[in-house]
């Protein structure tokens, strides 16, 4: 195990390398530079030149890599020169209720994908199972946009049930009020990533489910006389949740990386939000971190499902 | 050796065509599916080119937000019916619509073409070759699919300066044309060790020869039931980034533009008509191409066939 674990981290550092390249040869395309907030009347554009040069920004591609990269390493993303803060403040602010959002998403997509696909799996082929396929392929086709969108006019503007934007009331007050406001403000999108998520889970482990019921070892725990519900649970369901477990680690790592359309959709100020209004800004220094940090997590993702797999499957482990 | 090849090919794509029809026979939501997609299609694509380029630039102030079934004059003092009623600048709603999918549908049509033949060529290569040539293809796919999509084609769309449809779908396939690699590979490597590969390269076929004309053949159903599932999600990916401001310039309506006129408050309760036939139309498109590419994909895997 701990071979493994040595081998994928020393595997994940070229790809990370690789990716901080491509990184900065995007930035350098942006339009725009840390300068661009301060140009105004007072300063003449010689001036301007000479922050530059002194900032460093006229040297060769490599000198100004090898110093970012640098920077990156010791925790220095920069300076948005649209909010005039920290890159590192910036997310700072907002990837707490990114997480809170994701967290709970991820809990009712599982409370809810889970009874689904042992449901259907238990009727295969009757009404609710009929219903639940149609369900899935229906979340599947359509846009994540429509569903938001849907969601916001029903329990936002029609019933008037939730909040349509923010993480948080400004009326709230104490800790114990601002807490509540947080979580009335998160269940609507929550609901909404988990409708969307479900697909997966569901169609993993009904499929699971279903293949497994005929395998030898299923046919055997019968012959020796186990209960039915004892065969469904402790042999069927624990071989079926395998596939999901090599998702998780995914899972568990986007719940940092937050949902771009998701966020500006509901207009929750989290990750996802804080990139789209960057784009829109053209904030080239928040556009980097926030696509370096969202590749980083993708590549701990990958890892973190390849060793949960070999943890929870001795034959990966072996081979 | 030759003539058997043809007659296999043939038999091949005869009992596909076949399995087909039977499949849309016995699946009424299939058969109305395609009916309801190609209808539509026909309709928006041929309506789309009488429309001129004013009807849906123009702004008349005048005419803002008019209900649906209401009528206007013109200049020419000719009534005009606004079956859709009109947008905040005064344009036809109905118009705005059909020219909108007709760009949201080209591009997506257009993207889903062009990633499905570079993953058919790479995924083919890949597989057939083996070896160092499908380490290093896979290694190159894995590495790019940490980059987030949706970012990258964000920054694209603004580093861009001037862009059009084309450029879009160039963008898109920049960022997303390994997307079907994998696929295309595991149903290849199925069948790259079979008799028929074998005996095609003892009879001395080129490789391009026996990757295109004898294995592709061999799983193009499959392909293309995979094809029509992804374009449901390319029509999704085109309206996401419209709808966050990231797709088409403005002179160019699409279906997520018009979506995007939702996040205004009052659009959303009071004037439904300017973003909701817009999210009916999305809504009809998917989920048909959904069911259509079910319906495909059993009629191509027969053991979920339904008949």
């Amino acid at each position: 195990m701990w071979k493994l674990i040595i081998k994928r981290v020393l595997l994940m550092i070229p790809q990370l390398l690789l990716m901080t390249l491509l990184v900065f040869w995007l930035a350098k395309f942006m339009p725009g530079d840390p300068f661009t907030g301060k140009f105004s009347p007072q300063l003449d554009l010689n001036q301007l030149r000479e922050m530059r040069k002194a900032a460093g920004l006229d040297d060769p591609w490599y000198v100004q890599y090898v110093r970012w990269i640098g920077n990156v390493f010791h925790g220095n993303f920069g300076e948005s020169f649209v909010m005039k803060k920290d890159v590192t403040t910036l997310i700072g602010q907002r990837i707490g209720n990114t997480v809170m959002l994701s967290i709970f998403g991820l809990i009712l997509t599982y409370l809810i994908g889970i009874p689904m696909a042992v449901a259907a799996a238990k009727k295969e082929g009757k009404f609710i199972d009929n219903f639940f396929l149609t369900f899935t392929s229906i979340t599947f086709g359509i846009p994540a946009v429509i569903v938001y969108l849907f969601l916001i006019f029903m329990f936002g503007y029609m019933l008037h049930w939730f909040p349509t934007t923010g993480s948080v009331s400004l009326s709230a007050e104490g800790p114990i009020q601002i807490f509540l406001s947080r979580i009335y403000h998160v269940i609507l999108p929550a609901t909404a990533y988990a409708l969307l998520g479900t697909v997966g889970i569901f169609n993993y482990l009904r499929v699971g489910l279903l293949d497994t019921r005929n395998l030898d070892f299923i046919k055997t725990a019968r012959a020796k006389g186990v209960s039915e519900k004892a065969i469904f649970w402790k042999h069927n369901f624990r071989n079926s949740v395998l596939p999901l477990a090599q998702g998780f680690g995914y899972q568990i790592v986007s719940i940092f990386g937050g949902a771009v359309i998701l966020e500006t959709i509901f207009n929750f100020p989290g990750m996802g939000q804080l990139f789209t209004n960057s784009v829109t800004t053209n904030d080239s220094a928040v556009i980097t971190t926030l696509i370096l940090f969202s590749g980083f997590l993708s590549l701990v993702g990958a890892m973190l499902s390849d060793l949960i797999l070999a943890w929870v499957d001795p034959r990966v482990r072996i081979s | 050796m030759k003539n058997t090849n043809v007659e296999l090919e043939a038999k091949e794509k005869v009992s596909f065509l076949s399995n087909l029809k039977r499949e849309f026979k016995k699946d009424k939501a299939g058969l109305f599916s395609l009916i309801l997609v190609s209808v539509l299609l026909i309709f928006i694509f041929v309506y789309a080119i009488l429309i001129k380029t004013g009807d849906f630039v123009n702004v008349n102030i005048m005419d803002q937000y008019l209900t649906p079934f209401s009528s206007t004059v013109n200049e020419a003092g000719k009534s005009i019916f606004h079956i859709l009623g009109t947008d905040d600048g005064g344009r036809d709603e109905f118009k705005l619509l059909v020219v909108a999918a007709r760009n949201s549908l080209f591009i997506a049509i257009a993207y889903t073409i062009i990633t499905q033949l570079i993953g058919l060529l790479v995924g083919l290569i890949s597989a057939y070759n083996g070896g160092i040539v499908d380490w290093l293809i896979m290694r190159f796919i894995e590495f790019l699919a940490l980059i987030p999509t949706l970012m990258a084609v964000m920054v694209f769309v603004t580093i861009i300066p001037k862009y059009t449809p084309i450029t879009l779908i160039l963008v898109f396939t920049a960022v997303t044309w390994f997307a079907n690699v994998r696929f295309v590979r595991s149903n290849a490597l199925a069948q790259v060790n079979m008799d028929y590969v074998k005996a095609a390269k003892l009879s001395g076929a080129s490789p391009f020869r026996i990757m295109f004309k004898e294995i592709l053949p061999n799983m193009s159903s499959l392909i293309i039931a995979d094809a029509t599932l992804s374009l449901a999600g390319n029509i999704g990916l085109e309206v996401g980034l419209a709808f966050l401001g990231f797709g088409l310039p403005a002179a160019s309506p699409s279906l997520g533009t018009l979506l995007n006129l939702a996040t205004d408050p009052e659009n959303m309760t009071d004037r439904l008509w300017v973003w909701l036939p817009s999210a009916v139309l999305i809504v009809l498109f998917t989920i048909s191409i959904v069911t259509i590419g079910q319906t495909i994909r059993r009629a191509a895997d027969q053991r979920q066939s339904l008949s």
